[in-house]
């Protein structure tokens, strides 16, 4: 494709330095184009360095007769840690309530975001929504890793 | 290119539409915070096209499940790595969707005329996690299964309507070989169709409206 570049010619027998040249507004091609291709590239390598280095071992055949501790992948910690809380008949609180509600707040941010105080107002939730995600993980990952810390 | 292009063009007409397109404006000081969007979608498509050759040998069977994966493991030409990579991609799939959400967060670009992308974008990431839950029994090991089995029964303490709906998602009262099929079905059906129409509609939006200025 033919991008119409504006050009200017430098003045008789001078050289056209960078300052020089006219400041061409960013477009999406090729500039913005070009960065993300870097990014996607860069990604995807690390990507492939990451599953060349440590490829997922092989799982044990399904066996019915033993009771097995499962773990989840990590981004499934902080829902089985909050599961933890809500024992018996409250089961539903931390098993539906709790993530329902999570998501309808992440949802509804730029509605929370209205009027004076409103950017406060989302702040709060947005770093409630981070803080628990990261507290419960973290507590998951600790409760795992050293299971007599908190019996 | 050039004439390629131009016998294209005289039969669809397609250079005016995407002229618009492709030299839109893009606003200054834009930084790399800016990349984690598309790293999403690069990882999406690595997992799109991972899994549609894991799919290749994949049986989804209660008796063939394991045996496939055994088999793409050691036997399969690069079978290894292609499992790996689609294992990989769904961590650093969701990762880069965190880290996309905190930038729009933190740029404030959710702000009107934005709010339904914001919205169609948290949908995106309910997907994801979705498809990675469904995804996590298809190995068919005791890992998988137990995950499984405590995952689903979260919707039986839903009152009233709990057991029907938890032996609509197993398809059975124990997480059975019905199950395995069903959750193929959705892992490789049904989310990865949502995920293209979410994705399709995130990024006309963005088209529409073009990227936020800095604050």
């Amino acid at each position: 494709m033919k991008k119409e570049h504006k050009t200017e010619t430098a003045p008789e027998g001078q050289a056209l330095t960078p300052e020089m040249e006219p400041k061409r507004e960013k477009q999406f091609y090729p500039d913005y184009l070009a960065e993300i291709i870097f990014c996607a590239l860069v990604g995807f390598e690390l990507l492939l360095i990451v599953a060349m280095a440590w490829p997922p071992p092989l799982g044990r055949v399904i066996d019915f007769t033993r009771q097995f501790q499962p773990r989840s992948e990590w981004y499934f910690l902080w829902l089985f840690e909050v599961l933890l809380y809500f024992p018996g008949r409250s089961a539903f609180i931390g098993a539906v309530v709790f993530p329902v509600v999570y998501f309808l707040l992440l949802m509804m941010i730029p509605f929370i975001d209205r009027g004076r105080n409103g950017r406060f107002k989302a702040k709060i939730v947005a770093w409630t929504l981070l803080g628990l995600f990261i507290f419960f993980t973290a507590l998951r990952v600790i409760r795992d890793t050293w299971p007599n810390l908190f019996s | 290119m050039g004439r390629m292009l131009a016998w294209l063009d005289e039969r669809f007409h397609v250079i005016k539409p995407h002229r618009r397109f492709l030299q839109r404006r893009i606003p200054d000081g834009l930084n790399y915070a800016y990349c984690f969007g598309g790293l999403a979608f690069t990882f999406f498509l690595v997992l799109a096209g991972t899994g549609l050759l894991l799919s290749i040998y994949y049986i989804p069977s209660e008796k063939e499940a394991y045996r496939s994966i055994v088999m793409i493991n050691e036997t399969v030409l690069f079978g290894w790595l292609i499992r790996s990579l689609h294992k990989w991609a769904a961590s650093f799939f969701i990762v880069s969707i965190i880290l996309h959400t905190i930038r729009v967060f933190a740029t404030r670009s959710y702000r009107p005329p934005r709010e339904l992308n914001w919205m169609v974008g948290s949908l995106t990431f309910l997907v994801a996690m979705a498809s990675a839950f469904t995804g996590y029994l298809l190995p068919w090991d005791q890992r998988a299964y137990w995950a499984t089995e405590v995952g689903t029964a979260m919707i039986q303490t839903i009152p009233f309507a709990g057991d029907a709906l938890m032996l609509a998602v197993r398809g059975s009262n124990e997480v059975s070989g019905a199950t395995l099929i069903r959750f193929y079905s959705i892992h490789v059906l049904f989310l990865p169709l949502c995920m293209g129409l979410l994705l399709w509609m995130h990024f006309h939006m963005i088209k529409r409206q073009g990227i936020a200025k800095r604050l």
